[in-house]
């Protein structure tokens, strides 16, 4: 359980009585806590100790490494027969819900050691915000291909827009980072950094294909034209807002979030507005995804009941459905964690059901979990222009909202998922960091034109010697496997 | 060992219980929270699972240093480690000693009190904090060094993003959170001094000045011999914290060191013997310092340190 | 104290300068933190907040004094200051006074020197400890704060060497008195050595305040954190981390005030006060001459 989620709880629960152990335990299962864990690192960290330890829970949240030490050392219990005959169909449905792409990484020779938890990337898509009042000040239409972003970066700056601006596009430090604008503006120019593609019946590394190449090119083309913030290097997700708040810039790539970051310039009297991201073609933009292993959960071989666990699940599933609001609580929801299963793809759907309400006028028959809270929230802005109560949640769910983008991209093929979803090999872990600093090094110098492009094809032979060449046959060898 | 050996007699050992049983408690409590866990050192020569534990891991032998060796920027990680770390030994040595001189020159109790207060304080914030706070005070298009260095016509500088300042960057911001604490030492160190000795030596003629140097640094000498030899333990500790929070793969070529090299290794998955043998190797290096300056100071200036 | 030469004098100005200006230096850091903490959100995230709140509300303070776990924590702190420096100071005492002995007379110390100084050097790290203190029961537990790092080797080393720098003549004339060692150590070295004292207990009670990681490693339950622990997880949680663990909206924006930098400036200067007060408190042993003037007298 994580300390964080349960410090704002309801008057007079605790981790031993809240609604969902009274309910395990009215069902027979009685269940205790062996240790909080205050966010995921250290979650990783206890379960490690616990392990080293000989200590472990019965149920077991693990992250993809120890999940695979775990199972090697024979310390998982089989939940074939358990899964098999108590898990109910909904269950296996929400378990389910990435058409089982992470499930299977729980199955050995066709026995189940453990639950791996559905992969969900559909919000992961990058979206452009920008500043809609000196688009309209400039005399710009939005923008509805990569040259009008890039022009109306280079004219908010070249005009020196509200008398601040002096940035064309920010970019953050850490370059090759999910959900950065680096990344964004890649996937956006139809290249991808650090996942497995298929190509040709094999598995290649996208970091080290001509796209990337072409790429890079482009954005140092735009670096040398000064369109790129020069000081990226050094600047986090924070800085690069400041400069958007304060004025300093009026073009920024970011992701479905943005709103909690804009509500700040709104309260400023700025206007902001957002959209999808737009190819240099007529291609769909495929926002990349790595569909890593998150997280499982897994029954200690020690362990006497593992349908216990399994039973935990229906109860979770039945009473997050039924009573919805005694168990749907955020706060009261934690309390069941390891055991909870999100909602894969909740936003989009929520976004769906929002705009079928705002042309309908009533309220979608079926919603998904935490419609409720954005309806009531979003109205606030809609109707009454309410920034604080509001502005978050109508910019991400309205009809012209950040999630207008994801739904874009659910419609449109716009993901680009890595081939490879097995568990984090051994060699990834040793090698990867290295590999990924190589790669850092040779994005960032070669966009601020430090190194020329031709520096690409020495990254691609370093990365190469440096560990790359095996990790391309370990991928191969899980592809051909399967 | 060195010291010389002298016949003590029974009655000696008598003398003496007292001080062995006030010894005891510390004894065991080190030797239970400090040397038990060294068995851990194997680790080194492991290939460490916490499934398989101490007794069940795979044996590798030196293959763990053979590895860090096989990384490409390792040799520079080194010499970035030692650069950073010399250059913080030897001005966060200086500095305070220097600070505490000119403090102590100062007659009026209140100003010295609420100096002492102040220059303390930067020592309490973490940085986490500091790293976004120098982020604004360096950027070269808002940060004020640079609006200073524009005023008296100087070009601007990236201080954070360019190879040739980060260093430098790291050890002055570094010397800045620590100086105030470290100089409390030497304040105490000087308030011990015999006042009787500094009147003797203005009978003698001697200035202020000279007072200083035949008074007051003889009079500090000692803590501050053992502070230097006892620093040189950390002469591959670069300070984790701060590089991690100030650094960017833009200056990983000057500022990359040993802690935040390991700790990316470790970020996909505990690498617990990887950074146990960067450890131990830390650690035999220091041993080696602190033991070989504490046998040339006995040696050559008949100083015993410890 | 001589006349001042004129030369002296001017320096003497300048070195009022010079120590003033590095204290201003050391002050303006805290003063950013101190304005973004009286500070409006929105001010804040713009970079428009340098030393003086822009739009000053207590917001930040109400949010961080509501939350129970913050309170919880620095009690948590006060009580693992005051025990662990007790217990800090009693053993740098006991262990200190033996090894400023002569090692003619007390053959054994340098043995126990260096196995001092040996366990200060080498670590067998996170996993072993973690088994050694979980086998010595104190998981959970917050005796797991003090007994761990009971034994300070560095402080152990300066006030030895502090004992060892006291006149023999003070010694010896105590021990014609007839004082062994047990004596010698509580009323004649302990009573001259304040400013010293003072100074290795001020480091322990700072080491106390300041660590985090065994909080976190050695307690099973978040509401055993002390306070460094507890302000350690809300520093560092990024926005982007929240993002990555949940994209639950409610949750989502929870979590982002939480992590307001308002909020954390706030926290921070909080969390700053209690150990800030400790200095001048201590700072009274410091005074200089006392010392050897006393014992003369």
């Amino acid at each position: 359980m994580f300390g964080d989620n349960i410090r704002n709880v309801p008057e007079g629960m605790t981790i031993e009585n809240n609604p969902w152990l009274s309910k395990f335990k009215e069902y027979g299962i009685d269940v205790t806590y062996k240790f909080v864990a205050t966010n995921a690192e250290d979650m990783t960290t206890k379960i490690n100790l616990a392990i080293a330890t000989d200590d472990l829970p019965d149920i077991i949240p693990v992250n993809s490494t120890q999940y695979k030490d775990l199972l090697e050392a024979d310390m998982l219990a089989d939940i074939t027969d358990a899964y098999d005959r108590y898990a109910t169909d909904e269950v296996k449905n929400l378990l389910n819900q990435d058409g089982g792409l992470m499930a299977e990484n729980a199955i050995v020779d066709g026995r189940r050691f453990g639950i791996v938890l559905p992969t969900q990337f559909a919000d992961y898509v990058p979206v452009l915000a920008y500043r809609a009042d000196w688009l309209e000040e400039a005399g710009l239409q939005p923008p509805g291909s990569m040259d009008d972003i890039w022009n109306m970066a280079k004219t908010f700056k070249n005009n020196k827009m509200g008398g601040t601006c002096v940035i064309g596009i920010g970019l953050t430090k850490n370059v090759l980072d999910l959900l950065t604008p680096s990344v964004g503006l890649f996937n956006a120019l139809h290249a991808y950094s650090g996942i497995w593609l298929e190509k040709n019946g094999t598995l290649a590394y996208s970091s080290i294909q001509p796209e990337y190449r072409d790429a890079l090119g482009m954005l140092a083309n735009y670096y040398a034209q000064g369109l790129i913030d020069p000081e990226f290097g050094t600047k986090d997700m924070k800085a690069m807002w400041e400069d958007a708040i304060s004025g300093r810039s009026g073009v920024v790539v970011s992701h479905f979030c943005a709103p909690f970051d804009v509500i700040n310039g709104v309260k400023l009297e700025q206007e902001w507005a957002y959209s999808r991201m737009f190819p240099t073609d007529g291609q769909p933009v495929k926002a990349q995804n790595s569909a890593a292993f998150s997280g499982g959960v897994v029954y200690s071989a020690k362990g006497m009941n593992p349908e216990a666990m399994i039973r935990m699940y229906n109860l979770y599933e039945k009473f997050t459905r039924e009573d919805f609001a005694t168990y749907n609580d955020n706060a009261v929801l934690n309390f069941a964690y390891p055991i909870y299963v999100g909602v894969v793809d909740a936003n989009p759907k929520i976004y769906r059901e929002y705009n079928e309400f705002i042309t309908t006028g009533t309220k979608p028959a079926k919603t998904t979990q935490g419609f409720d809270g954005v309806l009531e929230a979003a109205e606030k802005y809609r109707l009454n222009q309410d920034i604080e109560g509001g502005y978050i949640m109508y910019s991400i769910f309205g009809p012209e909202g950040t999630e207008a983008a994801v739904d874009y991209a659910i419609l449109n093929d716009g993901y680009m998922v890595s081939a490879f979803t097995g568990a984090t090999t051994d060699n990834m872990a040793l090698y990867g960091a290295n590999l990924k600093t190589i790669e850092e090094q040779m994005v960032i110098s070669i966009i601020k034109g430090d190194q020329p492009i031709g520096s690409f094809d020495t990254f691609v032979a370093d990365w190469k010697a440096n560990g790359g060449d095996v990790l391309t046959q370990e991928v191969n060898d899980w592809f051909s496997k399967r | 060992m060195p010291g010389r050996k002298k016949r003590t007699g029974p009655s000696a050992a008598k003398r003496n219980l007292p001080l062995h049983l006030m010894l005891l408690p510390g004894i065991l409590i080190v030797f239970v929270y400090n040397y038990l866990p060294m068995g851990g050192l194997v680790m080194a020569f492991q290939q460490y699972k916490p499934t398989r534990g101490l007794l069940g891991s795979a044996w590798v032998g030196l293959q763990n240093f053979r590895l860090l060796l096989s990384f490409p920027n390792t040799k520079q990680v080194v010499l970035n480690t030692l650069i950073i770390a010399t250059s913080k030994l030897v001005l966060g040595l200086i500095v305070p000693v220097v600070f505490a001189l000119l403090l102590d020159e100062i007659r009026s109790r209140r100003f010295v009190r609420s100096v002492q207060t102040i220059v303390y304080l930067p020592y309490f914030l973490s940085w986490v904090i500091l790293g976004g706070i120098f982020f604004n005070i360096l950027s070269p298009s808002t940060g004020i060094i640079n609006r200073i260095l524009e005023m008296v016509g100087l070009p601007t500088q990236y201080f954070l993003g360019d190879n040739q300042h980060f260093r430098w960057v790291l050890v002055l911001t570094d010397i800045w959170k620590t100086f105030g604490y470290g100089s409390i030492i030497y304040l105490a160190a000087l308030t011990s001094i015999d006042s009787t000795l500094y009147e003797a030596a203005a009978i003698d003629g001697a200035n202020r000045f000279r007072q200083v140097l035949v008074v007051t640094l003889p009079g500090i000498s000692s803590i501050v011999f053992v502070m230097a030899v006892l620093s040189l333990g950390n002469i591959l500790n670069a300070g984790f914290d701060q590089v991690l929070n100030m650094y960017s793969p833009q200056v990983y070529q000057t500022g990359d060191i040993l802690d935040t090299f390991i700790y990316r290794i470790g970020l996909q998955q505990a690498q617990y013997s990887l950074s146990t043998a960067v450890g131990f190797f830390r650690s035999v290096i220091s041993f080696l310092m602190i033991s070989i300056s504490y046998f040339l100071a006995y040696r050559y200036g008949n100083y015993r340190i410890f | 104290m001589p006349r001042a030469s004129g030369s002296y004098r001017v320096f003497n100005i300048a070195n009022h300068i010079a120590v003033g200006a590095l204290a201003l230096l050391c002050l303006l850091p805290l003063m950013n933190i101190l304005a973004i903490s009286f500070s409006d959100r929105t001010a804040t995230s713009a970079g428009f907040v340098s030393f003086w709140p822009v739009n000053p509300t207590l917001a930040a303070y109400e949010y961080v004094l509501e939350d129970k776990g913050f309170l919880r924590a620095l009690s948590i702190s006060v009580f693992r200051v005051i025990m662990g420096g007790t217990i800090n100071l009693v053993l740098t005492l006991l262990c200190a006074y033996p090894l400023s002995r002569e090692s003619h007379s007390f053959r054994a110390r340098t043995l126990y020197v260096w196995f001092f100084l040996f366990s200060s050097l080498f670590s067998g790290g996170l996993i072993p400890t973690y088994m050694v203190v979980r086998s010595t029961g104190l998981i959970n537990s917050l005796f797991a704060l003090v007994i761990p790092c009971a034994v300070p080797i560095f402080h152990i080393i300066l006030l030895m060497n502090y004992f060892r720098s006291v006149p023999r003549e003070i010694e010896e004339a105590a021990r014609i008195d007839g004082a062994g060692h047990w004596k010698m150590l509580v009323s004649v070295l302990t009573p001259i050595s304040k400013a010293s004292i003072a100074t290795v207990t001020l480091f322990s009670l700072v080491n106390h305040w300041n660590s985090w990681f065994d909080g976190m490693i050695y307690a099973n339950d978040v509401n055993m954190h002390p306070l460094a622990t507890f302000l350690h997880n809300k520093v560092v949680q990024s926005g982007l981390d929240i993002l990555i663990n949940t994209s639950d909206m409610e949750t989502l924006n929870r979590l982002m005030k939480v992590s307001d930098q308002t909020t954390k400036a706030a926290q921070i200067f909080l969390a700053m006060i209690p150990i800030l007060c400790v200095y001048p408190f201590l700072q009274k042993y410091f005074a200089k001459g006392i010392i050897i003037g006393s014992v003369k007298g």
